[in-house]
């Protein structure tokens, strides 16, 4: 069955990755946030169109950029301060992709439970590559911003329980209720 | 082997490309435009090709013969002295040859002044203005002219009459057209025209490479639908050689007597009615019936005769040959059809390298069209 499994998008990933470092080593921001918002929009399309391949061909864009920007930025200097803004950005777009876009998702109920675990699944899979990528290279100040953003996921998944907990808290009183919670 | 059997009888239920069609259309009727513009369409690509120069210059000479024979046509309202059909036949002639060489002229400044100098946007160009087909009705006009202005003491004067007024009519819609080429060509100056002409060239191929794929893939799921409800079962080795038998014969071909067929052929469609036929005639009750899978668009070098076959015993010619007329096979396109989409790859891996990112923009923005169109057709599941 030769061909069958031919898209009419293949290529495109692989494009767009190798158009990430052209940009990155000509230091050219602007190229830079236009293909990353590319691949963000490709990958809110693929978590509304339930296409969980185009979501894992994207979600690694982030670790991509960041290991080819802290490598030249250690050989010239002048990219340094790209490299941070460019980290930043990405650590702070995994967060916005777990938190906004599959959280979206996963309010309005369209997903399967075992189908919304997968996207997840993958995302943080990404994010953790992200980290393990920014840690390998001992880079401590951005590890520390970008634990920042990966902490604030999980304040968000149980901020209506800290919420509720301080309702109380402030109510004064009902013990029971706090130690439940 | 039937090779290109005319589409007409194959437009029934028995055949699987029928039935792939009519699901595609059920499920993914944004591929398809209206019939009434998706014929238009076909025909205007097909008289803008360059190679259809013959089909414009008979298309001419049949006017001009016609009118001549029909005489009291509809042209025969006006009424011109034979004199005055003389000297117009000698006028036109020149006047369309002064027509043209300014043409030519103003065409040549303005093709220079494009925005976007390349020879796909050219070739573009050329096919949307109708350049090719303006400038054969345009010589063939002259010519067919100059034939009748020389053969003018030949033609009987009635006939002739006719013929001019329509040589004239024809002159007229030559300026009509060269007035649409003159607008067509200026819009190109602008590069944002040309951008939106590659984006739905692009859209207009990635449709046609997306029909394709999804014949494949939804002629693999009804042939195997179909095959499971004919009770065959997909080959399995293990099974197949059912080495709990004792006495397993094997069958040792030599390589000069296969038959080794170099000609790659695609199958263009499957005649499932035929096929159900044979797997009637091979049902004996104790024999397992093995199937091929098979789907529209396949690449085969192979002569498609044992797609389907017995656990025990071989089949008899009469069987081979109603498996291989069940099969029509066609010449594979031998011409990429990607050519739009491998424009847009290079220019972008171009435009990225001088970091022209609003040119990147315009490139990524396509790209993106192109993922929302493939994901808004994905393989629907069958019911």
């Amino acid at each position: 069955m030769a061909n069958s499994n031919y898209n009419i998008t293949d290529g495109i990933n692989t494009n767009i990755r190798r158009a990430i470092q052209v940009a990155i080593d000509k230091g050219n921001r602007d190229t830079y946030y236009a293909l990353y918002a590319f691949g963000r929009r490709v990958i809110q399309l693929s978590i509304q169109k339930h296409s969980l391949a185009d979501f894992q061909q994207y979600i690694f864009l982030s670790s991509l950029s960041y290991v080819h920007s802290y490598r030249l930025a250690q050989q010239k200097k002048e990219l340094q301060d790209f490299h941070v803004q460019l980290a930043e950005y990405s650590a702070l777009s995994l967060k916005e992709i777990i938190w906004m876009d599959l959280g979206f998702f996963e309010k309005s109920k369209k997903f399967e439970r075992a189908e919304l675990n997968a996207f997840y699944y993958w995302a943080y899979y990404g994010f953790s590559d992200f980290l393990v990528n920014v840690i390998t290279n001992q880079d401590f100040k951005l590890f520390s911003y970008a634990l920042d953003e990966f902490e604030q996921i999980s304040y968000k998944s149980n901020s209506e329980l800290r919420f509720q907990l301080q309702q109380l808290k402030r109510d004064e009183g009902n013990k029971e209720a706090i130690q439940s919670l | 082997m039937r090779i290109q059997n005319n589409w007409l009888f194959r437009h029934n239920d028995n055949w699987l490309r029928h039935r792939v069609y009519k699901k595609l259309i059920q499920e993914h009727k944004d591929l398809f435009s209206t019939s009434r513009n998706e014929y238009l369409n076909i025909t205007k690509h097909y008289i803008s090709d360059k190679k259809r120069w013959w089909l414009v210059m008979f298309g001419v000479a049949a006017i001009l013969v016609l009118a001549g024979l029909l005489n009291k046509g509809p042209l025969g309202f006006i009424k011109i002295s034979p004199e005055t059909v003389k000297l117009i036949i000698d006028q036109r002639t020149s006047n369309i040859a002064t027509i043209i060489s300014i043409t030519l002229v103003v065409v040549g400044f303005l093709i220079n002044n494009l925005a976007i100098k390349e020879p796909y946007a050219y070739q573009l160009l050329f096919k949307h203005s109708y350049l090719y087909t303006v400038l054969y009705l345009t010589l063939s006009t002259i010519g067919c002219l100059m034939m009748l202005s020389l053969l003018r003491d030949y033609i009987p004067m009635v006939n002739l009459m006719d013929m001019v007024i329509a040589g004239t009519y024809l002159v007229l819609i030559i300026l009509f057209c060269i007035g649409l080429l003159f607008t067509t060509i200026l819009r190109f100056a602008n590069t944002k025209e040309i951008q939106d002409l590659l984006h739905s060239e692009l859209m207009i191929e990635a449709k046609m490479e997306l029909k394709s794929i999804l014949i494949k893939k939804y002629s693999q799921i009804e042939f195997l639908k179909f095959m499971d409800n004919q009770g065959t079962k997909e080959y399995n080795w293990l099974e197949a050689m059912n080495l709990s038998a004792i006495d397993v014969t094997t069958e040792e071909k030599d390589d000069s007597t296969v038959q080794r067929n170099e000609i790659v052929y695609t199958v263009k469609d499957i005649d499932l009615n035929n096929i159900g036929r044979v797997i009637n005639l091979l049902k004996n009750g104790k024999d397992t019936i093995y199937r091929q899978q098979l789907f529209l668009g396949m690449t085969t070098s192979n002569s498609l005769d044992e797609y389907v076959w017995t656990s025990n015993s071989s089949l008899d010619s009469s069987s081979k040959r109603m498996l291989k007329n069940s099969v029509v096979l066609t010449a594979p396109r031998d011409k990429s059809v990607a050519v739009t989409r491998k424009y847009f790859d290079e220019k972008f891996e171009e435009w990225v390298k001088d970091g022209k990112t609003k040119s990147v923009q315009f490139v990524l923005d396509s790209y993106l069209e192109l993922y929302k169109m493939e994901l808004e057709n994905k393989v629907k599941q069958y019911g």
